[in-house]
C-alpha cells in the first residue's frame, strides 16, 4: 500500500535539548500506527510536527506527497484543515458552542458550515441525541466523540490522536477504541500517541520512542516488520 | 458561523463589552456633541458675535468726502448727503433679510447744554419696524448690547441718554432735567440714563431720532446706519469674489449664484447696496474677519478635543480587547489548530469591534444630544439644533475608533502559536 506519511532524518531541538534525533519512519495508507514511549521520549513532539503545529529543526516530513518543512503559517493552516483530523487528550471543545456547532467550526474554517453533515458526523460517533448539548453537559467520552466527529468532518487523509483515551474512564475508553476500530475498518489512516499499552496494541504497529529515537516494534495483529 | 461566534462572544463577555462600549460612549458622546454644536456653531457664534458690534455700515452715496473723528461725521468736503429713515425697512427685504438681526440709524449734530457744546446723536433706542413678516424690533439696544446704562433707557419723548464722562463733567445724574439748544431752537429733556461704552459715546448725548431730526432741522434724515448681520466665514469663493469689483461680472454665473445665495458678509453687503442704490454699503472688515478667525480657531479647538477623545476611547478599546485576546488565547489556538488562518481570527475580532463600535456610537450619539444641549445652554444660552446626519457619522467614527483600537490586540491574536495556546 502507498506510504501516506514518510519521515526522514527528522530532528527537533529546543535550545540545547534534542527532542527528536534523526527519526525515520513511514505509515502506509489505511494503517493504524501507535506511537508509544515514556514521558519526554518525543512522541508528542513527533505528532505535533506531523500535525503541522510545530516545525522540525532538520529532516523531511512528507504527508501524501506534501513536504511540511518550509511551509508558511498559512500553508500549514491549510494543511491542517484539509489533510488531517486532530484529536486531543483535553478534547479542546469551544465551551459556548454546542456539540453540533463545535463540529461545524472545523467546517467553517475548511469551507462552509453545514448543519446536516455535522449532524451525520455526530450520529456516526453515536451522539445523534446530544446535538445541542454544550460540552459542559457531556461526559468525557461524549466530549471525545464530539472531538472525533470534528476531526472527521472535513474527510481528512489521516487521523492524528494525542492520548485520545488519557482522560477517559474504562467504559468511555472502550467506546472510543471501538470507534477507532470502525474507522480503521473503513480504511482511515490513524496515528495514535498513547501511554496506554492496551490502546497501543490495538494498532497495526507500535513505534516506540526513547530519548527521541525510534525503536520499531511489531504489533501482534500484523506480525510484520 | 462567524456571526454566531461573534454574538456568543459578545454575550458571554458582557462586562468587557460593556467596558469597551462605555469607553466608546464617552468619546463618541463628546465627538457627537461637538459635531452637533459645530454644525450649529456658525449660526450660534454669529449671534454671539453680533453682540460685539455691527459688521456692515450703510451711508449715503455722496459726491462729498465725509470727515469723521472718533466715529462721528464732523463735516464733509462738498455737499452733505443723507439717507431717508423711511427707506430703512428695505433692509428687511433683501435675499438674506432673515440674517439681518438688527440695525440702528444715526444722525449727528451739535448741541449746547449747561453752556458746553457736545455731540448730539439721534438714533433708535428700541424701534418697532413694520416688515412683510410682521413687526421687527431694532435699534441700539439690539446691536450694541454692551452699552451699560445707569438709570433707564429712554422710552418716550423728551428723554435722553448722556455719556458718562460728559455727565460727570456737567455733574448731571439720571433723572435730571436738561435743556438742549441747537441751531437756535431749544428743548427740555429728562436724563433717563447715563451711558458708558468706554469709547467716544461717553462724551455724546443720545436722543430719539425724530427729536434729533426736529432739533437739527433735518426731518426724516439719517447719516449712517450700522447693520448687524449673521454671516458665514469666508471660504475660497468668498475670498475670490472679494478681489473683484463686481462679483456679478467677475464670477461665472454658477459661482455668482452660489456666492449670492451664501451669507458671506460681502454678499449681504452687495444685496444691501442693491436695495439702496443711493447708499453705500461696506463691510466693517475687522469685525467680520475677527469673527471668521475666531470661528476657525474654535472649530480647530473642537477638532483637537474630538481627536483627543477619539484617542482616549481607542486606548480604552485596546485595553479591553487585549484582555479579551488573552482570555481567549486557548480558543484562538484551537481555531488555528483546526486550520483557521489569521484572517479568520482577525475577522472575528474586527467584527466584534465593529459591533461594539455600533453600540458605542449609537449610545454616544444619544448621550451627545444631551451634552450638546448642555453646551448650547451653558455657552450659547440656547439649545443646539438636533442634527440627524450626525448619527451615522458618529456611528462610523465610533466603528473606526473601535477598529483602530483593536488593531494591536488583533495583531497579538495573530501571533498566538496554536501549540503554545493548546498547552495552556
Amino acid at each position: 500500500m502507498k506510504e501516506i506519511i514518510k519521515i526522514s532524518g527528522l530532528s527537533k531541538a529546543y535550545g540545547q535539548v534534542n527532542a527528536l534525533h534523526h527519526v525515520d519512519l513511514s505509515v502506509r495508507e489505511g494503517e493504524w500506527v501507535s506511537i508509544m514511549g515514556p514521558s519526554g521520549s518525543g512522541k508528542s513532539t513527533l505528532l505535533n510536527i506531523v500535525c503541522g503545529l510545530d516545525s522540525p529543526t532538520d529532516g523531511s516530513v512528507l504527508i501524501d506527497g506534501l513536504e511540511l518543512a518550509g511551509l508558511s503559517a498559512s500553508e500549514l493552516a491549510r494543511y491542517r484543515r484539509e489533510m488531517v483530523g486532530l484529536i486531543f487528550q483535553q478534547f479542546h471543545l469551544v465551551p459556548y458552542l454546542n456539540a453540533m456547532e463545535n463540529v461545524m467550526l472545523a467546517q467553517y474554517f475548511h469551507s462552509m458550515a453545514d448543519e446536516e453533515s455535522a449532524r451525520i458526523a455526530l450520529e456516526r460517533v453515536g451522539l445523534g441525541h446530544r446535538l445541542d448539548h454544550l460540552p459542559a453537559h457531556l461526559s468525557g467520552g461524549e466530549q471525545q466523540r464530539v472531538c472525533i466527529a470534528r476531526a472527521l468532518i472535513n474527510e481528512p487523509r489521516v487521523l492524528l490522536a494525542d492520548e485520545p483515551t488519557g482522560n477517559l474512564d474504562e467504559k468511555n475508553e472502550e467506546a472510543v477504541m471501538e470507534l477507532f476500530q470502525e474507522l480503521h475498518g473503513q480504511g482511515m489512516t490513524l496515528v495514535v500517541v498513547t501511554h496506554d499499552v492496551s490502546v497501543g496494541e490495538a494498532g497495526d504497529r507500535i513505534i516506540n520512542l526513547e530519548h527521541g529515537r525510534v525503536l520499531v516494534k511489531t504489533a501482534p495483529k500484523l506480525q510484520t516488520a | 458561523m462567524l456571526l454566531h461566534l461573534v454574538k456568543d462572544s459578545l454575550i458571554r463577555r458582557r462586562r468587557r463589552v460593556a467596558l469597551a462600549v462605555l469607553s466608546l460612549l464617552v468619546g463618541t458622546a463628546l465627538i457627537s456633541a461637538l459635531l452637533t454644536v459645530s454644525l450649529d456653531i456658525e449660526d450660534k457664534m454669529g449671534k454671539e458675535m453680533r453682540s460685539f458690534g455691527a459688521n456692515i455700515l450703510l451711508s449715503p452715496r455722496s459726491e462729498s468726502v465725509p470727515v469723521e473723528i472718533a466715529g462721528m461725521p464732523v463735516g464733509e468736503i462738498g455737499e452733505k448727503s443723507f439717507l431717508s429713515d423711511a427707506e430703512l425697512a428695505r433692509l428687511k427685504t433683501i435675499f438674506w433679510k432673515n440674517n439681518i438681526t438688527g440695525f440702528a440709524p444715526y444722525l449727528y449734530g451739535s448741541a449746547t447744554l449747561k453752556g458746553e457744546r457736545a455731540v448730539l446723536v439721534g438714533t433708535w433706542f428700541e424701534h418697532e419696524l413694520a416688515t412683510e413678516k410682521g413687526p421687527f424690533i431694532t435699534g441700539v439696544r439690539k446691536i450694541a448690547p454692551w452699552w451699560q446704562v445707569e438709570g433707564e433707557w429712554p422710552d418716550g419723548k423728551g428723554q435722553l441718554l448722556i455719556g458718562r464722562e460728559l455727565a460727570s463733567r456737567l455733574e448731571v445724574s439720571a433723572g435730571a432735567a436738561l435743556k438742549l439748544e441747537s441751531g437756535g431752537s431749544s428743548r427740555d429733556f429728562r436724563v433717563a440714563g447715563i451711558v458708558s461704552t468706554g469709547s467716544f459715546e461717553d462724551n455724546q448725548i443720545f436722543v430719539d431720532l425724530p427729536e434729533a431730526q426736529e432739533l437739527l432741522g433735518l426731518p426724516g434724515k439719517v447719516e449712517k446706519v450700522q447693520v448687524s448681520a449673521l454671516t458665514k466665514p469666508p471660504d475660497e469663493l468668498a475670498r475670490r469674489a472679494r478681489l473683484m469689483e463686481d462679483p456679478k461680472e467677475g464670477l461665472s454665473p454658477a459661482d455668482y449664484e452660489k456666492w449670492y445665495c451664501s451669507p458671506y458678509i460681502e454678499a449681504i453687503t452687495y444685496q444691501i447696496q442693491e436695495a439702496f442704490p443711493d447708499g453705500q454699503a461696506k463691510p466693517v472688515r475687522q469685525v467680520a474677519e475677527a469673527e471668521g478667525a475666531f470661528l476657525g480657531k474654535l472649530k480647530l479647538l473642537f477638532a483637537l478635543i474630538a481627536g483627543m477623545a477619539a484617542v482616549t476611547s481607542a486606548m480604552g478599546v485596546t485595553a479591553t480587547m487585549s484582555a479579551t485576546v488573552m482570555e481567549r488565547r486557548g480558543e484562538i489556538g484551537l481555531m488555528k489548530a483546526l486550520g483557521a488562518e489569521n484572517i479568520h481570527i482577525a475577522g472575528q475580532f474586527l467584527l466584534e469591534a465593529a459591533a461594539i463600535g455600533i453600540i458605542g456610537g449609537a449610545a454616544g450619539y444619544g448621550a451627545g444630544i444631551g451634552l450638546a444641549a448642555l453646551i448650547g445652554r451653558l455657552v450659547f444660552d440656547s439649545s443646539a439644533a438636533f442634527s440627524l446626519p450626525v448619527l451615522p457619522l458618529t456611528i462610523v467614527i465610533s466603528m473606526a475608533i473601535a477598529l483602530l483600537g483593536s488593531a494591536l490586540p488583533v495583531r497579538r491574536a495573530s501571533r498566538i502559536q496554536p501549540i503554545q495556546a493548546l498547552k495552556g
